[in-house]
């Protein structure tokens, strides 16, 4: 019986070894250790001596297909076309041929594209989609991010700050961004019951499922059994927007009560420290476009005081558990609040039971 | 375990303030708890800010070991009505 031909099917991305440059192939798994010689530049050196330099630029995480045709271009010219996407949003060109590598510099300079984002800076901030794309949230994404890092640029191709910082957004709380872990969380909240529009939500709406989609329970059918509906039960509300997910006659966005808040002192990493969540530090910002002044500011004044602060090598929650959580609210000027108080089931782990704390 | 509600308060014959206090936990557990329940049962079922607001005592740092990680915090009418007469979350 003849050899069947290898099936050919259209599920899933070609291989991604296919996409190595030669240098790392012929060394995969065998690389001896890194340095970074100035931001925005990496250097991999492999057991054989083999190197490879890795030049990271700033890139928006909405690209035109313009700007990623220019970016293919650079990278066609002087590394052979290998370019990838970090994780957070940045490019970084493969540089094999150490010649090519002043010229890539030079042209990216020309070209006005900053490279950075290196160890102890402040690299691209990822955020979720915003008003281009999402349906339920609270502020726009790309937006603040962009004013935020405008504002924050210095820090980008530098390595001034004493640890990483990861700064985040995520545009509501049901948090696709999940931004929980990082230095500086920015998180879309809504502070408003869901209004409800009783003519259109009959003839939109499964109501049996949107009662089941509230988390906290706080959505009943209408008690006038006339009016085909429901009612929300506005204290249990948190805001999620679930209903509004199944239910598009409940909008949840309010232009003037809704708003950001900060959530920090997160991190991923293992280094030192196991990983922390970010925890409430300002609880509420207004939504302020186009640029989100207040918001930028309130960033700036954290990053500010955190490398007035910090140890070398101290990310933001290893600086606010050194100095304690009253320290922290005290030398950003944030007043302290109910919201700050945890009010879930285990709230009492984060409730004080002991005299050790300064004033 | 009890909790820091209160972390400096001078003490001062005829000390009213600390008996007020105490006055005010015990009415607002009278008032609010069930048989058996006891005031920390009371404060985990109503809310911290439940029990802060109706013995008149302000939020501080110092009641808390951390704040809050998760983003589900509530806000009441009067937050808004302190935010129209000027309150801001951080001084700028």
């Amino acid at each position: 019986m003849a050899e069947k031909a290898e099936r050919i099917t259209d599920i899933g991305p070609p291989h991604y070894d296919k996409f190595l440059p030669p240098v790392i192939q012929e060394n995969y798994g065998k690389w001896k250790y890194h340095e970074i010689p100035e931001p925005g530049v990496l250097r991999h050196v492999a057991e054989s001596g083999a190197e490879i330099y890795s030049v990271r630029i700033a890139s928006p995480r909405i690209l035109t297909t313009l700007q990623a045709r220019d970016l293919c271009d650079i990278a066609d010219k002087y590394c052979g076309g290998f370019l990838r996407a970090t994780s957070r949003h940045n490019f970084e060109f493969l540089v094999s041929d150490k010649s090519q590598l002043e010229p890539l510099k030079a042209e990216l300079a020309k070209r006005g594209i900053p490279k950075g984002g290196t160890g102890h800076s402040i690299t691209n901030i990822v955020h979720t989609q915003g008003w281009i794309h999402c349906h339920t949230p609270a502020i726009d994404a790309s937006g603040v991010v962009k004013a935020v890092m405008d504002d924050l640029f210095e820090y980008f191709g530098s390595h001034q700050l004493p640890a990483q910082l990861r700064i985040s957004l995520a545009c509501c709380l049901n948090m696709c961004g999940a931004v929980h872990c990082s230095d500086i969380a920015i998180l879309g909240i809504h502070r408003t019951a869901p209004r409800i529009f009783h003519d259109k939500l009959r003839h939109l709406c499964e109501i049996p499922t949107t009662i089941a989609s509230c988390p906290t329970g706080a959505i009943r059918p209408h008690p006038d059994k006339s009016i085909k509906s429901v009612v929300v039960n506005e204290e249990r509300c948190m805001y999620c927007g679930n209903c509004y997910t199944m239910c598009p006659a409940m909008p949840l966005f309010n232009a003037e009560k809704g708003g950001v808040a900060l959530l920090v002192g997160g991190k991923v990493s293992n280094a030192k420290h196991p990983p922390m969540f970010s925890r409430l530090g300002v609880p509420y910002l207004p939504n302020n476009p186009p640029r989100w002044p207040e918001t930028v500011a309130a960033v700036r004044k954290i990053v500010t005081k955190y490398a007035e602060g910090a140890n070398k090598w101290e990310r933001v929650g290893e600086w606010i558990n050194r100095i304690g959580w009253e320290k922290f609210f005290e030398v950003c000027d944030i007043p302290f609040t109910f919201q700050h108080i945890d009010d879930y089931k285990w709230a009492y782990d984060t409730y004080r039971t002991s005299m050790h704390f300064k004033f | 375990m009890s909790w820091v509600i209160v972390p400096f308060m001078e003490m001062t014959p005829p000390f009213d303030e600390l008996k007020e206090l105490a006055g005010n936990i015990m009415e607002w557990w009278a008032e609010n708890g069930k048989n058996r329940e006891r005031v920390g049962e009371l404060i985990l079922r109503l809310g911290m800010r439940a029990f802060l607001e109706a013995v008149g005592l302000e939020p501080v740092p110092q009641s808390i070991i951390t704040p809050r990680a998760n983003p589900f915090f509530f806000w009441h009418q009067a937050d808004f009505d302190a935010e129209a007469a000027g309150r801001t979350y951080i001084k700028i």
